[in-house]
């Protein structure tokens, strides 16, 4: 979840109110915000990844207010008609294809709030924008544009000077070299790339990787011009959004360009028996208009239908009216109830059974151990000198844990490893599932693996163990010699229980043990739980 | 003070034998070849004489002669000189085979060489031949008997002895000096009225069947035991501390009458996100926190896909494809099985609760406060008439049978959940607010499209480690699975 910090005298200044530092941390978690701290100067909170209109102080003040009653109320943004136009060239829609554009005027930054812009812009980015790829904005001192502009598209050898170069350079160098090129490149793929330039040939940006230089904004800008493309129109549209309420909440006058920005607020259908009986409350229409204001909603009794603000980008459902009524209404006000319903508790039978299995391995005197299901092909296949070829993990960012375990041996093996300091007998068992390919599927079935490590450890104790657990099963093991080359031939068997292969059982060969550096001789079995359910 | 009889008749054998040599002022090792016992045996006997208020052990450090390498080797084989004299005790031998003969290596030969020609005891010629004085070596056993007699403490050696030792001590490692810890035994008044009493009792010591069987035991007593003496530690084999914890928290969820979910850890993206309302282009499906596995499984029914991708398109307002829902992963949240669970549900199983307590996987590094593998524990109810009170409702209950009496609750986020919540715990022994879990109502968007209409289902979950480290005053999570069998042996059973 994105976290910001908010300059607490900036914000304090658009809520409208002095609000004492007990109230803010009490207030801001039932809002729906996680509070990280308030300090003398500034408010840390953690903004949910679905309200990207809260990421400036503009916006959180705006939701904040509201919530406390100070400026309640569907706030109206007034967007003026003017003639300022961009025309789009149809080679952009196989580029980046959505755009949008519009302007603020008479914006007065400070240092603080300049800053607070460029950091809603940065969180923007990341969370609605996913990095850039789906949305990406810019912004510029609008006195150094000329209308119209294009939204358009350049081969990689055209230049300009990106913000914060001293010279023109091509779009490939800019790509390779400027720190914002190399970090976000990967985006376009195409041979030539979007480009936002004004009719004199001037550049305003490289979407969605740097602005010009010549339009940047500095504290001295007041007339602002907003680009945004991206791969989806109605997240352009938001961030254009929340982009113009935070600069008009500053004082700034909204202008159109095309038809944009679209401010009229969105509407939704609410039914009130719903949203009563989902929050087992009894609100009336009234109550429900008055909850929904304070969370900058409004309420039309008469049409049944609530309008939202169009840079809100979580509601998409009644469910997220109620929400809102649910937040309004404090989450700390809700009594609590328990329903006097029947049902029948139900253990899940494999699982019952796994617990029957471990308890008859512990009365063996056996400790239960507990590994991860993450391995590496070494460990699974090397040190056991086995032929396996376990499933991969495709990103798994630690080789030491890149494949799913095959068999669950080797996991009790490294056990004995980190043990070697520890008093023997080590005598252990893990119960867990292994992963197999199976056609087109895979399987995962339980095993359970049983290791008996100690001076005198052998088959016959294993085996001793294997009997007593399936005779209390009321099953009769067959033991059939076999070739296997984790363990030592002709002390090593195949176990079959009705006629279903269940199990190996031996003595591990010493090079094994060598491989994990066990130097204890070490008798063990592997056997599929998940069979031995279905045959119980 | 101990009676003196209860003491006699708990004299262990060996103390037995201990006290039949034993005066003032002896040493262990003086004790152990006065009884013939190994000196080991009389530490142990002196030890438990001393609990029992016989004697007291006083303890010095000693510089002593002890017995080196070449002496133990010397003292089983010959020393080289002798071995030098025996090869031409008979008759004269060349020089150049006295070597094989003798067994000697060049290092030896040289030494006894010089060592026979200045003490007079051969004469060389063509051949070596030996003397009166070689002869009279022969016999003399002097430097062997001294040997025999080590360890010695320094201070108790004779003037004889001290020069053998001078001589000796000239040659590599045929002995060494230490320091050794003498224990010294000082008779107290009670150990004097044992040592005045009848130490021959006619005690059974072990009780056999062959005793009970014959009788033998009638009018006998049995040697009495030391009851606190420490013994050997011996371990209970036990669950692994997860698992125990892990049964506790199923049996709450069954106490509450809710019935158990399984499903696979390797899911398709279909069950972990798609059905979850999660966009296809949501960061948690990049290749971020998530494990991508290589591979396919089969896919859902083709009519609960078209439910699922028109959820998408309607609400996200983007085009939903087949293909990215076919990629695996390792389940992120056993949420995956919830919504598998709600798949297989008819209307006239409503109303109905489940409950999972099983692992999740998270792509992160290992770290002191992080896992990738974790178990989640999460409980649903499907109740066509609950409400947001009645999940509060549950919540209270629920956290109320695991320890914490004052929950307190606050809007929180999760993509397939609204309205969502965040569980805060009053901590009894912190006395503090703590984070505990999530929990909402699932989104129509996930309910419609599993069981065919909107129907209420309450869900909270939370993770499980975090409160197995606190319980066992674990500051590091990576010990719960670090598996540490002396740690594991040790811990004590899970007793909530």
């Amino acid at each position: 979840m994105p976290k910001i910090t908010l300059n607490k005298k900036e914000t304090l200044k658009l809520v409208g109110k002095n609000i004492s530092d007990k109230q803010l941390e009490e207030c801001i978690p039932l809002l729906g915000t996680d509070l990280e701290k308030v300090t003398k100067t500034e408010i840390e909170v953690e903004i949910f990844p679905n309200r990207p209109d809260m990421l400036s102080e503009e916006g959180f003040a705006r939701a904040l207010s509201s919530f406390m009653g100070i400026k309640t109320g569907l706030k109206n943004y007034k967007v003026n008609k003017s003639n300022y136009k961009y025309k789009v060239d149809s080679k952009v829609k196989v580029v980046r294809p959505y755009c949008g554009a519009a302007i603020v005027k008479g914006v007065k930054f400070t240092q603080d709030s300049l800053t607070g812009f460029m950091n809603l812009q940065d969180k923007l980015h990341t969370t609605h924008g996913r990095n850039r790829a789906k949305v990406a904005m810019g912004a510029h001192d609008l006195t150094n544009v000329s209308f119209p502009i294009k939204y358009t598209t350049k081969p990689r050898s055209f230049k300009f000077q990106a913000l914060g170069d001293s010279t023109e350079e091509t779009i490939s160098k800019i790509l390779e070299e400027h720190p914002k090129g190399s970090a976000y490149a990967h985006i376009l793929d195409k041979k030539e790339v979007p480009i936002w330039i004004d009719t004199k040939g001037q550049v305003l940006s490289l979407p969605p990787i740097i602005n010009s230089e010549q339009t940047k904004l500095t504290i001295n800008s007041k007339d602002i011009l907003l680009d945004v493309t991206g791969s989806s129109q109605e997240s352009v549209d938001q961030a254009l959004n929340i982009l113009v309420t935070a600069l008009a909440d500053r004082g700034g006058k909204i202008y159109s360009v095309n038809n944009q920005p679209k401010l009229k607020p969105h509407k939704l259908k609410v039914n009130i028996n719903k949203v009563n009986k989902l929050l087992g409350l009894d609100l009336k229409k009234t109550e429900i208009s008055k909850l929904l204001a304070k969370m900058g909603l409004k309420y039309s009794p008469s049409t049944s239908s609530v309008e939202y603000p169009a840079y809100r980008t979580d509601i998409l459902s009644e469910v997220d009216i109620v929400e809102e009524v649910a937040t309004a209404y404090g989450y700390n006000n809700f009594s609590s109830s328990i329903p006097n319903i029947s049902t029948i508790a139900q253990e899940d039978p494999f699982e019952k059974f796994k617990n029957i299995i471990a308890n008859i391995c512990t009365g063996l005197g056996l400790q239960e151990v507990s590994s991860y299901h993450l391995s590496n092909l070494e460990d699974e296949t090397t040190k056991m000198k086995l032929d396996l070829k376990p499933i991969k993990i495709k990103n798994s960012i630690s080789s030491e844990y890149n494949v799913l375990r095959p068999t669950i041996t080797p996991s009790l093996l490294n056990v004995l490893k980190i043990n070697r300091h520890n008093e023997y007998p080590q005598n252990i068992f893990e119960m867990g599932n292994v992963f197999l390919k199976k056609g087109n599927d895979i399987e995962e079935p339980t095993r359970i693996g049983l290791t008996l490590c100690h001076s005198k450890a052998d088959y016959t104790e294993a085996k001793k163990a294997l009997d007593s657990i399936l005779s209390s099963l009321g099953l009769t093991p067959k033991y059939e010699s076999t070739d296997h080359p984790s363990f030592i031939p002709g002390r090593v068997a195949r176990v079959s229980v009705k006629n279903k292969k269940v199990a190996y059982i031996g003595e591990l060969h010493p090079e094994v043990l060598n491989n994990f550096d066990i130097d204890t001789p070490t008798a063990t079995i592997e056997l599929n739980l998940t069979e031995i359910f279905g045959l119980v | 003070m101990k009676k003196l009889n209860e003491v006699l008749e708990s004299l262990h054998p060996l103390e037995r034998s201990v006290l039949k040599h034993l005066t003032d002022n002896l040493t262990a090792t003086e004790l152990a070849s006065l009884s013939n016992m190994k000196e080991v045996e009389v530490m142990r006997a002196l030890q438990w004489l001393e609990q029992k208020g016989v004697l007291e052990l006083n303890q010095t450090k000693t510089e002593t002669i002890e017995i080196g390498e070449n002496g133990k080797n010397y003292l089983e084989n010959g020393f080289p000189e002798k071995r030098f004299l025996n090869s031409i005790k008979s008759k004269p031998q060349p020089m150049n085979k006295i070597k094989d003969l003798a067994c000697l290596d060049n290092n030896e030969f040289s030494i006894s060489l010089g060592l026979l020609k200045r003490n007079n005891c051969i004469k060389l010629g063509k051949e070596a031949e030996i003397t009166k004085e070689g002869l009279n070596l022969l016999k003399n056993t002097k430097n062997e008997d001294f040997l025999k007699q080590l360890p010695q403490a320094l201070s108790k050696l004779t003037k004889e002895q001290k020069e053998i030792e001078k001589e000796l001590a000239k040659r590599k490692d045929i002995t060494k000096k230490d320091i050794r810890k003498i224990f010294t035994v000082k008779l107290l008044k009670f150990g004097k009225e044992i040592l005045n009493s009848k130490l021959d009792l006619d005690l059974i010591d072990t009780l056999t069947p062959e005793i009970i069987k014959t009788g033998k035991w009638k009018n006998k007593k049995f040697r009495r035991y030391t009851l606190d003496a420490s013994v050997g530690e011996t371990y209970t084999a036990k669950r692994h501390m997860v698992a125990q914890a892990r049964n506790y928290i199923r049996q709450v969820w069954l106490d509450m009458g809710f019935k158990e979910m399984s499903g696979p850890m390797v899911e398709s993206s279909f069950w972990n996100f798609d059905a979850l309302f999660t966009p296809q282009d949501h960061p948690a499906r990049d290749m971020q926190d998530t494990f991508f596995i290589e591979g396919a499984k089969k896919s859902p029914d083709k009519k609960l896909l078209s439910k699922i991708k028109k959820q998408h398109e309607t609400k996200w307002n983007y085009k939903w494809e087949e293909k990215p829902s076919k990629e695996l992963v390792l389940r992120t949240h056993t949420t995956s099985t919830t919504a598998r669970t709600l798949a297989n549900l008819k209307e006239s199983d409503f109303p109905a609760k489940f409950f999972s307590v099983n692992r999740v996987f998270r792509n992160e590094a290992l770290d002191w406060s992080h896992l990738f593998e974790l178990n989640q524990v999460e409980g649903i109810v499907v109740d066509p008439n609950a409400t947001f009170q009645d999940l509060i409702g549950y919540l209270k209950q629920f956290y109320q049978k695991i320890g914490y009496d004052k929950i307190r609750i606050r809007p929180g986020y999760f993509p397939y959940v609204e309205p969502g919540l965040e569980i805060d715990a009053f901590h009894p022994k912190k006395k503090k607010w703590v984070e505990l879990g999530g929990a909402g109502i699932l989104r129509p968007e996930v309910v419609i499209p599993l069981l065919g209409k909107d129907i209420p289902v309450l869900a909270w979950g939370q993770g499980l480690e975090r409160g197995i480290s606190e319980y066992y005053n674990i500051t590091d999570i990576r010990e719960l699975y670090k598996n540490d069998i002396k740690q594991l042996r040790n811990s004590k059973v899970w007793l909530k």
